[in-house]
């Protein structure tokens, strides 16, 4: 009876194409450690869209950034694609960041051949890509274009043409539309599901608008502060694709109202 | 930055004036209102220069030249490197910044006789003066332009696998290149300056021992030829300079 259910145990984890286990984390401060995030377990499988919401202090962003390998966390393993991993795996993971982090001195098309740069790929097919992406996004006539000459939006669709420019399977975003007003984050919103369905990755976006988190995600996981905790993980099961009036069905209302509850039955 | 030079018509404005204020001179050192002994004509000026020329006058002007840029490397490839190594530490960093500050308002003409006792007279020691002169503005442009640099930027040149190397060259070295330049632009007014208080001290040759020799013997025409030729050399590398930061500021400024 033991050996099937050990079977499915491991067909389940090996499915995750990122996984973290047992993650603790606390930041050093001059009155002693506080603790970030406690005994965080989060996997997310193939072509799987998760978000991550969450109030405030919860630990979403430092998650995010121990799933990239950018933080090393003070306990836990982290796991990409199976294999146990420290660091980086720019083939693997991508990350798109709050603000867009662009390189100010780089047109849009440098800024979005940067990785292939990284990974020393020829200028002539480096630069053949990177237009490409940039058509993608929506930005075929930008290429030349400085970012203090891109308004707030079309930096974040540079920093995503640069982060998809890598192939990622995994593409951890951090809230990257924060910044923008809300038309032009539910334009991007919608723009990414459509770019989203061609690539078809595995996505984990980090978010605290509750409409956002529904309409892009087949799962959300609900965080808590103090410490920073998965409070509980809510499969968004509304049929893709999916039109923006979406949002204004029952069932989306419902899902929506669901999340609010459980943040706000944490404080 | 302001461009003070910036269109052709405040070009033509500029070269105007210099012809009026020299027409002007001229006139009046003609008409004897000035005395010809401390304030000769141009036309004096001119024709003291190329005299000065045909006597070999480019010797000291390579003499001098070469000391400038020899010092002016050194400036910059030790100031760079002990601000970059400064800021490995930021308890060390922020100490030595206070240093610098002080360095930097105490007037290094006072050293020179030490430079002197130390180095000798010869031309290792005007480079090593005029390197000394730039080099603590450079440490300081260099830990100023490191504690600027944008920390997300790094963040996310790591994620996509950049290595250290590639860290400091593309996203380090490159956010502060203003900085950098405009330090280089600042030490090489310094250096110039440095160079010829040492040649005007101590020399057998260079531009700085003509403007002592000229000056010490009353000859008025050669010596503001020669100062004439200095002007110029110091627009030249300033500009040069300038044109470099325009260059890689385009980013900034837009199209």
């Amino acid at each position: 009876m033991t050996i099937p259910q050990l079977n499915a145990e491991r067909t389940r984890t090996d499915e995750a194409v990122i996984r973290v286990t047992g993650i603790q984390h606390s930041y050093r401060t001059a009155r002693g450690p506080v603790p970030a995030l406690e005994n965080v377990d989060l996997s997310a499988g193939p072509k799987r869209f998760v978000s991550i919401v969450g109030p405030s202090g919860c630990g979403k962003s430092t998650l995010l950034m121990i799933l990239a390998g950018l933080v090393t966390p003070t306990a836990g393993e982290r796991y990409v694609a199976g294999a146990k991993v420290t660091g980086p795996q720019p083939d693997q993971v991508a990350v798109a960041f709050q603000d867009a982090c662009l390189l100010p001195w780089r047109s849009a098309l440098d800024n979005v051949a940067f990785p292939l740069e990284l990974r020393k790929d020829p200028r002539a097919e480096r630069e053949a890509r990177a237009r490409e992406l940039l058509e993608k996004v929506g930005l075929a006539g930008y290429a030349d274009r400085y970012p203090r000459e891109l308004s707030g939006g079309m930096r974040q669709r540079v920093a995503v043409a640069r982060a998809l420019i890598q192939r990622p399977a995994v593409l951890l975003m951090d809230e990257p539309f924060g910044a923008l007003d809300e038309q032009t984050r539910m334009d991007m919103g919608e723009e990414l599901l459509r770019l989203w369905d061609e690539i078809h990755n595995t996505v984990i976006f980090v978010t605290h608008n509750l409409a956002e988190a529904v309409y892009l995600s087949d799962e959300v996981i609900v965080m808590a502060a103090r410490p920073g905790r998965v409070v509980e993980r809510v499969l968004i099961d509304l049929p893709r694709p999916r039109p923006v009036e979406i949002t204004e069905t029952e069932k989306f209302l419902h899902l929506r109202n669901r999340l609010w509850r459980l943040i706000r039955s944490q404080e | 930055m302001t461009r003070l030079l910036g269109s052709t018509r405040d070009a033509q404005l500029a070269a105007g004036l210099l012809v009026v204020l020299l027409g002007t001179w001229e006139l009046l050192a003609r008409l004897g209102v000035l005395t010809p002994e401390t304030a000769p004509a141009p036309s004096v000026i001119a024709s003291a220069g190329s005299d000065l020329v045909a006597g070999g006058l480019f010797f000291d002007v390579r003499i001098t030249l070469t000391y400038v840029l020899v010092a002016f490397v050194l400036a910059l490839v030790l100031g760079v490197g002990l601000g970059l190594l400064l800021s490995s530490w930021p308890l060390v960093a922020q100490v030595s910044v206070g240093f610098l500050t002080f360095l930097l308002s105490v007037p290094k003409s006072l050293f020179l006789p030490l430079f002197i006792l130390v180095i000798g007279i010869g031309g290792d020691q005007k480079v090593a003066f005029g390197a000394f002169s730039s080099f603590a503005v450079v440490v300081m442009a260099t830990m100023v332009g490191i504690a600027s640099v944008d920390a997300n930027l790094v963040t996310m040149a790591r994620s996509q696998g950049a290595r250290r190397r590639e860290v400091f060259l593309k996203i380090y070295l490159r956010s502060m290149t203003p900085t950098l330049l405009e330090a280089a632009r600042i030490a090489m007014i310094l250096n110039i300056t440095g160079v010829l208080i040492a040649e005007m001290y101590v020399s057998r040759q260079g531009l700085g021992y003509l403007v002592n020799l000229y000056g010490q013997t009353f000859q008025v025409a050669p010596l503001l030829a020669v100062i004439a030729v200095i002007t110029v050399i110091g627009i030249a590398l300033n500009e040069l300079l300038r044109w470099c930061e325009r260059r890689q500021d385009r980013w900034r400024e837009g199209i």
